[in-house]
């Protein structure tokens, strides 16, 4: 009797911890790509090789389910191919959308793109990130390495907490603002563009022509801002491009 | 100068169709065309790269799609695309410039920050007609849209003397990225657009493309001057 209980425990376990474990193996991945359409991306960096999935599938009456490892296949795509784990939404079926919320080991590269819109918030990943968005802001905070990010509609608001000194880091939007913080000892060649509706505000003293009259004067201006400054000497490119918004450079 | 009679006769000898000896008057330039035509055969072959064809065989559809998408345009401009696409598909053949460097070494790099912090190099530099070109090709490849924007914003230090608007208009024509449309938009905008007027005018009612993109077009076409007021 106690060694049938001991088996039904066992089994137990063993469900519960393949419902804990929707992504594989992550001791041998380096880089994780998102491919979504609608809905949210939100990825978190942890130490070690902990990592976990949750994915909730929100239909066009928006009624919200999440989706466990057994119905996945119907929803999403996931494969490993090499060190590279790929995670791609299907296809929307109507107004549907479906949000990934992912925990991984903070020395994978992050890539993702989002085709239709949502929100992509990305966190304490140390080793990259580029991400390609069409319609929602961009989060990203405690980013180490670099940075490629482009949107066409939203703002970009990323903090790092490292850099790496012979990498450039841009971030180009269509409309919406561009908020980056960086650690006070950046050394950065920086290009600046702002086409309308933008000011310019810098922690960081620019040296050079400034592109602006009024520096960290937060008034919007229908002039265009284009120019390039140096930060604390000049180094790798810092590109920071919108066609309508302001650009704010902070001093972690 | 020579008759056509004299002309077909000379082709004849060269081509060997007339074994005979020619006439003394025809006899030195039957020679000299012999020796050139026999140097150019034994000229090496130099076998295009599988790269160049896939390039090749990208631009030949990107031209049969603009053609499908400009069937209501007039005759002219489809003319001066496609005449641009077909010189820029050449350069992708046979690439006549020497400065190969850029090229090659943007190629060999691997990762994207790599390739953008080369494209930034380049802004530093004053760059010859022939890597100016070799920039074109390069934004023709690249897929990555913040490597697009930095590479037009290179090149738009070239225009108009050296980036023209209907090699601009092609990349759009290519590119589904809002914000990589916005740049070629401001690219084209210190050049002169007054052949692909009809082509952007069209491309303003393409499916799916963003308001801000469209009202970018609409302000281009409306500040630039007709041809004939220039």
């Amino acid at each position: 009797m106690m060694k049938k209980n001991l088996l039904l425990l066992g089994f137990f376990v063993s469900i519960c911890g393949a419902a804990q474990n929707d992504l594989p193996d992550m001791s041998a991945i380096d880089t994780l790509i998102v491919k979504s359409y609608w809905g949210e991306v939100n990825v978190n960096g942890v130490t070690g090789n902990k990592s976990g999935l949750k994915v909730v599938h929100t239909d066009s009456q928006a009624k919200r389910k999440m989706i466990d490892n057994s119905a996945s296949g119907q929803y999403y795509d996931m494969k490993v191919n090499g060190k590279t784990l790929r995670l791609a939404a299907r296809s929307p079926k109507g107004f549907e959308s479906l949000d990934f919320i992912l925990s991984i080991p903070n020395r994978i590269f992050v890539q993702v793109e989002m085709i239709k819109g949502g929100e992509i918030v990305l966190q304490n990943l140390l080793h990259g990130i580029e991400v390609n968005h069409r319609n929602g802001s961009f989060k990203g905070r405690n980013i180490g390495d670099y940075a490629l990010v482009n949107l066409a509609n939203g703002s970009i608001d990323i903090k790092f907490n490292s850099v790496n000194r012979s990498r450039p880091i841009s971030l180009v939007t269509m409309n919406g603002g561009i908020t980056v913080s960086l650690p006070k000892t950046v050394q950065r060649d920086v290009r600046l563009i702002s086409r309308k509706n933008g000011y310019l505000w810098s922690d960081f003293d620019l040296t050079g022509v400034l592109p602006v009259a009024r520096l960290n004067v937060r008034s919007y201006s229908k002039e265009p801002i284009d120019g390039t400054v140096k930060i604390n000497g000049g180094g790798k490119l810092l590109f920071l491009s919108t066609e309508n918004g302001p650009i704010e450079i902070l001093k972690d | 100068m020579k008759t056509e009679q004299e002309l077909l006769k000379i082709m004849d000898h060269v081509d060997g169709y007339v074994m005979k000896e020619a006439e003394s008057d025809l006899k030195e330039e039957i020679k000299s065309l012999k020796q050139c035509a026999s140097g150019i055969k034994d000229l090496p072959y130099e076998k295009v790269s599988e790269k160049t064809d896939e390039r090749f065989q990208k631009f030949m559809e990107s031209i049969s799609d603009t053609s499908k998408t400009n069937t209501s345009r007039g005759l002219r401009t489809i003319s001066i695309i496609t005449a641009f696409a077909a010189g820029l598909a050449l350069l992708l053949i046979f690439n006549p410039f020497q400065n190969k460097e850029i090229l090659a070494d943007f190629n060999a790099m691997k990762s994207n920050p790599d390739k953008l912090s080369f494209v930034y190099e380049l802004t530093l530099e004053k760059l010859s007609e022939g890597e100016i070109e070799e920039v074109k090709l390069l934004l023709a490849n690249e897929e990555n849209p913040n490597i697009k924007v930095a590479l037009l914003d290179l090149l738009e230090n070239y225009t108009p003397d050296h980036v023209k608007s209907e090699e601009l208009f092609l990349n759009l024509n290519r590119s589904s990225t809002p914000s990589v449309q916005m740049a070629m938009l401001n690219a084209m905008e210190a050049t002169d657009i007054s052949d692909i007027r009809s082509d952007l005018d069209a491309f303003r009612n393409t499916v799916g493309l963003e308001e801000t993109v469209k009202n970018r077009i609409l302000q281009l076409l409306n500040n630039a001057k007709p041809k004939n007021l220039k």
